[in-house]
């Protein structure tokens, strides 16, 4: 099935290009050349994805995002934000509106390909990390993904508690998308009883390159402690 | 002194980028063509003119005219003061540098896609 993709920019050029190069990749593109009118096409038609300016006219980027994500339906509606420059605080506001990536202007082919199927899941990437194989028994298989966003942990749309039981020894795979906070970790199992040492330092290191946010980490480093705690005291209530 | 246009980069543009696609360079050249009229026009009114210069900015980026590219960052810089005021010697540059690099962007492309006729 061909993906929609709206693109909104004032600047028409912006526009031309970024269009010739997602319809040559196959996307169906819409145009639309102020925010207003984006959140409009939004509102009204389905999008695999809309492709942003944040310095528009009148009503900008990070207002139609803001309004966009302020609909209960478009909320995990991926985003890539078009900006002219790596602007630190654009950036920031950017991941608050759970933005999923960026692009700076004008847009180069390859790169803007790249980001875009990331985003959809075209090509995956993934980050391989071994954990201690010595560790006890194990249980649980399956699609295990890390929802930073509402911070949970689920395991095939079954969300995680402390007691989740998971297998020993095993390796696990995280698919990240984008740059910011839509993170998969896929069919596998994540041992967590011995986190010892050197296990610390690959969780420590899985976390920061994931760009979890210091209250995400703390979060996942709880759940952790929970399930630690739980294998080290079998019967004991945490 | 640096380059006007970066041929390799202009070439680049158009054999890699957009696949030798004249009317989309074509249109892309016209929409240039009418941003540097826009800044022409307003050259004295320091507001528009950071930004049409943040627009040309960027697709000067895209054609590799690299000298006007550094002008035109230079006076889109004066955005950050809290007013902005155009220092004069840029605004001449750039109005100097605009239809020498046009005209360079156009031989180049006129070489890989023949000579356009309305251009002569």
């Amino acid at each position: 099935m061909r993906r929609n993709i709206l693109v909104a920019d004032d600047d028409q050029q912006i526009l031309e290009l970024t269009k010739f190069f997602l319809e040559q990749a196959g996307f169906v593109v819409r145009t639309c050349s102020e925010g207003y009118s984006a959140l409009q096409e939004v509102q009204a038609n389905h999008y695999d994805l809309l492709i942003i300016d944040i310095s528009m006219p009148n009503f900008n980027g990070f207002k139609t995002i803001k309004s966009i994500r302020a609909m209960p339906e478009k909320q995990d509606l991926p985003i890539i934000m078009l900006t002219g420059s790596k602007d630190k605080d654009d950036i920031q506001k950017a991941k608050t509106l759970q933005v999923t990536d960026y692009v700076i202007k004008p847009p180069v082919r390859e790169d803007l390909l790249k980001r875009v199927e990331r985003v959809l899941g075209g090509r995956p990437q993934y980050f391989e990390i071994k954990f201690n194989p010595e560790d006890s028994d194990a249980s649980l298989t399956g699609e295990i993904s890390i929802e930073t966003r509402v911070k949970s942990i689920s395991v095939q749309g079954m969300i995680l508690t402390g007691s989740a039981a998971l297998k020993k020894g095993d390796k696990i795979k995280v698919q990240k998308i984008g740059l910011f906070n839509i993170l998969k970790i896929e069919k596998t199992s994540f041992t967590v009883a011995d986190c010892t040492s050197d296990d610390k330092g690959n969780f420590d290191y899985f976390v920061s390159f994931l760009e979890f946010k210091a209250e995400e980490q703390e979060v996942i480093k709880e759940w952790v402690m929970a399930e630690q705690f739980r294998r080290q005291n079998p019967g004991a209530k945490a | 002194m640096q380059e006007i246009v970066s041929e390799k980069i202009l070439l680049n543009f158009i054999r890699h980028e957009i696949d030798s696609n004249q009317d989309l360079f074509e249109r892309l050249y016209g929409l240039q063509m009418k941003l540097i009229a826009e800044f022409t026009q307003s050259k004295g009114d320091p507001g528009k003119v950071v930004v049409i210069a943040h627009k040309l900015k960027s697709s000067c980026k895209t054609f590799g005219a690299v000298r006007l590219e550094t002008v035109l960052e230079q006076i889109e810089s004066a955005k950050n003061s809290a007013t902005i005021k155009i220092d004069p010697v840029l605004l001449d540059e750039a109005l100097t540098l605009l239809p020498v690099t046009m005209e360079t962007i156009r031989k180049v492309a006129d070489s890989v896609f023949g000579r356009k006729q309305d251009s002569a």
